[in-house]
Formats: C-alpha cells, structure tokens, sequence
C-alpha cells in the first residue's frame, strides 16, 4: 500500500513539471472561544493562592493571542497544495505585588499545529486596470499539538524564587480550518489577507481534571509568500544567453 | 541586483521565523497593593537564666531549661528549640528535654525563630520580613552519668 502510494506520488511529477514551489508567512491573530476548562482549572488556582494570599487576583484568563503560520506549498496554475505549521499560544496568571515583593502564579499554553493545505484560487479582480486581486478558498486539516505549563515566580527584594512544575502536560487535537481570502503579487512576492474558523475535535489534558484544550474560534492573519521560478525559465534564460 | 533581493527573501524569512519561535504568550500586568511598609526595626533576644549564650549545661536526668523570648515589635509566629535533631517540646518558657542523649558526648541545643512585621505585606506572608532563622546554636548540652 505504501508503496503504490509513493509511485503514485513519482508519477504525478511530470504532470507538475510546471508547478511552482513558494513559501508564505503569516502572521494573525486568534480568537479562543472554547477555553473554558483552562479558565476554571487557573480558578482553582486561585482559591488555593487566596487562602495564603488574599488579595491575589486573577489578571490574564487565557486571551485571544497572535499566531504566526509558515507554509510550503506546490502552486500549480489555480491550485495550491502544501504544508503548513502554525504556532498559537494563551495563557492564564494569578498576579500579586507590594511594597516587598512581586508574586506570578503562570498557566501558559502554547501549541503547534502542523496541517496540509489545498488552496484554491477563485476569482480574480482587476484593481485600476493592472493590479489583480484573487479572492481564494482553502481548507486545511491538522492536528494540534498542546502543551500546558505551569510556573510560580517570586520577587523579593533580597532573592527570587522559582518554582516550575515538574509535569509538562500536553493534548493532542485534530482540527479543520476552511479560510478565504484575498491576496496580490507583485513579481514573484504575494500578499495575501485571510480568515476562517478553526474546527476541532478531541483534545484533553492527562493532567488529573482531564481539562478540555480547544483552540477553536476565528482565525486572521496577513502575510507574504515568495514563489521559487520554475526550473523550465532557468532553462531559457541559459538558451537566451547561448543565443 | 538578485544578490540583494535574495537577502530581503532570507532577512523576511528569518525575522519571521524570529516571530514563530518568540511567539509565547506573555503578561506584564499585576495587581498592586499600597500596604505600609513597616518602619522600625525587630529585634529578638532569647536569654537562659543563669547560663549565657552559647554556655555548655550539664544535665544527668531528664531536665527543663528556663527560657525568655523578647521581641521589640511585630508578632511571635513561632520558636523552635531542637537538641542535636531532635524538637524540644517548650511550655510556659521551659525547655523540656526528655531523652538522655549519649553520656560523655555535647550536643547543640539551637533556635528556629519567626518573628511576623504584621504587615501584611508578601514578605510577610511568606516570612522574609521581620525575624526568621533556622537553627541558631543558643546552648551546648552535656550528658553526665547520675551521680
């Protein structure tokens, strides 16, 4: 079975002789609609901290945060299909200061999520008669790795103490993503401005209260992409030279 | 001309990829509490009657040594006696030792001691302010044979 699939795979390359190679980045902003768990699990924190602590105080609740995605992709006439690796990351803090001290109770979350992308270009738009905008859809299936890590850091004025949890808990999710978008190049550089929402599926914590990890909601993000020249114009350029 | 343009690929890239690397959530907030410092100093001084510090007493029974804590200000939290690593029970400022040690042999009798500002404060709360010392040697206890 493997190996039909990988003739299948040496096969299809001459239909894609022309295909083109680009990579893009991204740089966006995520919406977390579904952090509920995470919320209650730095509450529990919290009471335990304000038996010691009373005015301790809950100030980051797990936030829509930035994301950054780098992508490769074949670019084949209309199509686009290729990899994707996306860095996403939230987190929780339990804050308290005076006169003689700073106290940080840290939940961070970060993840990655490496997925493939079909990227499909759909209608193209002429701006001030040479520029063209092409509206495009894709889709994208991945799986989410998490990884939740817990941290207390103390200041004083005469020493600093740091405590990191010994256990690192991490999730593993599947998620969809279906964007669209509008992008523009300029020679071999594009631009591009998209949105979607992130669907997923599983996900919890071996942590001890099985909490819930879902990075689902909407999804922004701007970027660039550069796309390698094809091997053929190296060719004529050589042909062009000889000439 | 492409020399160039291929830097501004690679220096896109690479502060990009500087981007996905230092992309970890963080928080600069706090919340602040205006609590008052507390302005004089805490002194404690422990005292033995009849025995000045770090004086060797002989015991050949079980015993009580007599004791007296003072502080200055702020709160006695807690004060610890230990003989060698062994804790002392203290009642009404006596020390009780009722185990016969090693006869011949010296042990460290030592202090632990927090003296709370009352503050409030973290440091307070956490014991770093005020007084707070383990294991200080206060006296020296012999084991003698009962004559």
């Amino acid at each position: 079975m493997k190996n039909r699939f990988i003739l299948v795979v040496l096969l299809s390359i001459p239909t894609l002789a022309s295909a083109q190679l680009s990579v893009e980045y991204t740089g966006g902003y995520g919406a977390y609609t579904q952090m509920g768990d995470l919320r209650k699990l730095i509450d529990t924190k919290l009471q335990t901290t304000i038996l010691e602590l009373p005015n301790a105080k809950i100030v980051a609740n797990f936030p829509n945060y930035f994301t950054h995605t780098f992508g490769l992709n074949y670019v084949y006439k209309r199509e686009e299909f290729g990899f994707q690796i996306t860095r996403m990351s939230t987190g929780g803090k339990i804050a308290y200061s005076d006169y003689s001290g700073k106290y940080t109770n840290k939940l961070i979350l970060s993840a990655v999520r490496i997925g493939t992308r079909y990227r499909y270009d759909y209608i193209d738009f002429t701006v001030k008669g040479k520029q063209n905008l092409t509206l495009f859809w894709e889709l994208s299936p991945g799986v989410i790795v998490s990884n939740l890590k817990h941290s207390i850091y103390e200041e004083y004025a005469t020493q600093t103490v740091t405590e990191d949890d010994d256990g690192d808990y991490s999730s593993v999710t599947f998620s969809l993503l279906p964007q669209i978008g509008v992008k523009t190049n300029y020679g071999r550089f594009g631009f591009h401005l998209l949105a979607g929402y992130d669907l997923e599926f599983g996900g919890k914590l071996d942590n001890g209260y099985k909490t819930r990890i879902s990075w689902m909601g909407l999804r922004t993000g701007i970027g660039f992409s550069y796309t390698f020249p094809p091997r053929k114009e190296k060719k004529k350029e050589k042909d062009e030279d000889k000439d | 001309m492409i020399n160039s343009f291929n830097k501004a690929i690679y220096s896109s890239l690479s502060v990009a990829m500087l981007f996905f690397i230092s992309c970890q959530y963080d928080n600069n907030s706090t919340v602040y509490y205006d609590v008052t410092p507390f302005s004089d100093s805490i002194t404690a001084t422990t005292s033995f009657s009849g025995y000045a510090l770090k004086d060797t007493v002989t015991l050949s029974a079980e015993d009580s040594i007599p004791y007296q804590i003072t502080i200055s200000s702020g709160e006695l939290v807690s004060a610890v006696f230990r003989l060698d690593t062994l804790t002392l029970t203290s009642e009404n400022n006596y020390i009780q030792i009722d185990t016969i040690f090693t006869v011949g042999e010296t042990y460290p009798l030592t202090l632990s001691l927090h003296v709370s500002t009352q503050t409030g404060s973290l440091a307070d709360i956490k014991g770093l302010e005020g007084i707070n010392f383990e294991d200080s040697t206060m006296l020296y206890v012999k084991f003698v044979e009962a004559e």
